[in-house]
């Protein structure tokens, strides 16, 4: 993994058209501005993991496989 | 007319106007882009793969599940998706079955949406984190789908 330094008001580069800029800071959180082409898709992880979850689940009960899903997921903080 | 395999229901024929394409794999299944709707005559239908014939998803009419369900799809993913007149949009919701009707489910966060006019789709992550990617069809509590809402969308 690539480890950058970055002040507010910076960005970095991906590619040739992906700029990720730091707009904030706030203690703990990060405000972060993505300028990508319309054809990339930007998540946030957690929610791209979950939806990727809730897929695998869906296609694995179409097979007849009970969904088993970890009670403390969903709850989880 | 052409024909297709599937796991599920073996050889099917399918129109043309039943063809499905995806600007994007839906989320965890890359490289497939080419699916088809098939209608059992259920409230049910099947989001069946024709890259791969073992994926299929079920999935539902999401104002079939929750009445109220009000989404407003973002300007960039309509013009993705080619949509130049509202009606043409049809939104179909992945869903959990299983043969516990407490674990049946369905993801209102990501809904398929499709461009029936030119046959184009993709799953579209909504911004409203309010939304649930765990929709339970029969709630144990009356604030479960509440709280499946908001897990996970604590950003």
């Amino acid at each position: 993994m690539l480890v950058l330094t970055r002040r507010k008001g910076e960005s970095i580069i991906l590619g040739d058209d992906v700029e990720v800029k730091i707009l904030e800071l706030h203690g703990s959180q990060v405000k972060i501005g993505v300028q990508a082409p319309q054809s990339l898709s930007v998540h946030r992880k957690e929610v791209y993991l979950a939806i990727q979850r809730e897929n695998r689940a869906a296609a694995e009960s179409a097979e007849g496989k009970e969904p088993e899903e970890p009670e403390a997921e969903e709850t989880k903080h | 007319m052409m024909k297709i395999r599937t796991k599920k229901f073996g050889a099917i024929e399918v129109n043309h106007d039943q063809e499905i394409r995806f600007v994007q794999p839906v989320i965890g299944f890359p490289g497939l882009i080419n699916y088809v709707l098939v209608d059992t005559g259920t409230p049910v239908k099947w989001l069946q793969s024709m890259d791969d014939p073992a994926v299929v998803f079920p999935v539902v009419n999401p104002f079939d599940v929750k009445s109220d369900y009000n989404i407003e799809i973002p300007t960039t993913e309509a013009a993705a998706l080619g949509v130049e007149d509202g009606a043409d949009v049809q939104l179909w919701s992945i869903t959990v079955l299983s043969t516990d009707p407490a674990e049946i489910r369905t993801n209102l966060r990501a809904p398929i949406v499709l461009n029936r006019r030119n046959g184009i789709a993709k799953q579209v992550v909504l911004p409203d984190s309010n939304l649930a990617m765990k929709y339970y069809f029969v709630p144990k509590k009356a604030d479960r789908n509440k709280e499946v809402a908001n897990a996970g969308s604590h950003a």
